[in-house]
């Protein structure tokens, strides 16, 4: 089982945006998708202005995400998600442990190794869903290097819907798997995260860290 | 062709998310409830109403159990 680490609020604030964010933007999504299947008292156009809105929320909370991972006083921040030789060595044990063939949890890092492919997973492909989105809006300035790949704007845009509906796929599958295992592997740090409940000896570890950080 | 691309995403990703929730949120499950895996790490205790159906596991002196008979 994962160790509990103390997350600093804007981590934690920055995941719960998030969270909210990818449940509506997945619904609203999907409505989009199957308009007449699916009857909501704002119809489609106003399922359109939710995915819009919340478009623009996740889109700002993922650059600040960034900019506090380099920028702040949670120096270790990037290095959570940075895959190195000793994670993919250790990936085999992981998986292992994964199917209940192997009892201890090997942990060699804040995050295991299919973790942090995760976590890259999901910002990666918030950057792809946010320009594949944008660019069903602003066609020619976003497709218009790339139309004649496709034939013209047009078709460019039909395809970027269809990249932008199987991303949202590829995004809810990896979704599912980590709210499952964040259950199952570390209810205390889906506690923490999610609920915000903070035991108080982690506030203590958080104030050593920050301590260390300015040392070094 | 944009439209056969749409149907088999569309097959292909609530198939492939149905696989997924069968594997984890259903199979993994029971796997870990009867290795007592869920009560070890979600309720923090041993599962004593599972394991005693198998008749395996006795409470230690002292244990405090999650669920009494």
């Amino acid at each position: 089982m994962a160790k509990l680490h103390y997350a600093a609020v804007p981590r934690r604030l920055a995941h719960f945006i998030h969270l909210i964010c990818i449940v509506g933007l997945t619904v609203s999504g999907l409505f989009i998708r199957f308009p007449l299947r699916v009857p909501v008292f704002i119809g489609v156009d106003g399922m359109k202005w939710v995915h819009y809105g919340l478009m623009y929320v996740i889109g700002i909370t993922l650059i600040l995400r960034i900019i506090y991972n380099f920028f702040t006083v949670d120096k270790s921040a990037y290095k959570d998600f940075a895959i190195g030789m000793k994670d993919i060595k250790n990936t085999p044990a992981v998986l292992t442990y994964y199917a209940h063939m192997k009892d201890d949890y090997p942990a060699v890092a804040n995050y295991a190794s299919l973790q942090k492919v995760t976590y890259n997973v999901f910002w990666v492909l918030l950057l792809i869903q946010g320009y594949t989105g944008f660019a069903l809006m602003w066609r020619e300035p976003l497709l218009g290097w790339c139309a004649g790949v496709f034939g013209d704007v047009a078709v460019a845009a039909a395809w970027m819907r269809v990249f932008h509906y199987i991303g949202m796929w590829i995004f809810v599958i990896f979704t599912t798997i980590h709210t499952y295992l964040s259950v199952q592997e570390g209810f205390p740090i889906m506690k923490h995260w999610v609920f915000w409940i903070t035991p108080p000896w982690l506030k203590g570890e958080w104030e050593k860290h920050l301590t260390e950080g300015a040392h070094h | 062709m944009l439209e056969k691309v749409n149907v088999w995403a569309d097959i292909i990703g609530f198939g492939a998310w149905f696989i997924v929730i069968g594997v984890f949120w259903i199979a993994d499950f029971i796997i870990r409830l009867f290795t007592g895996q869920f009560a070890h790490n979600v309720l923090g205790k041993h599962d004593v109403k599972i394991k005693a159906l198998l008749g395996e596991y006795e409470a230690k002196p002292g244990e405090e159990l999650a669920h009494k008979h």
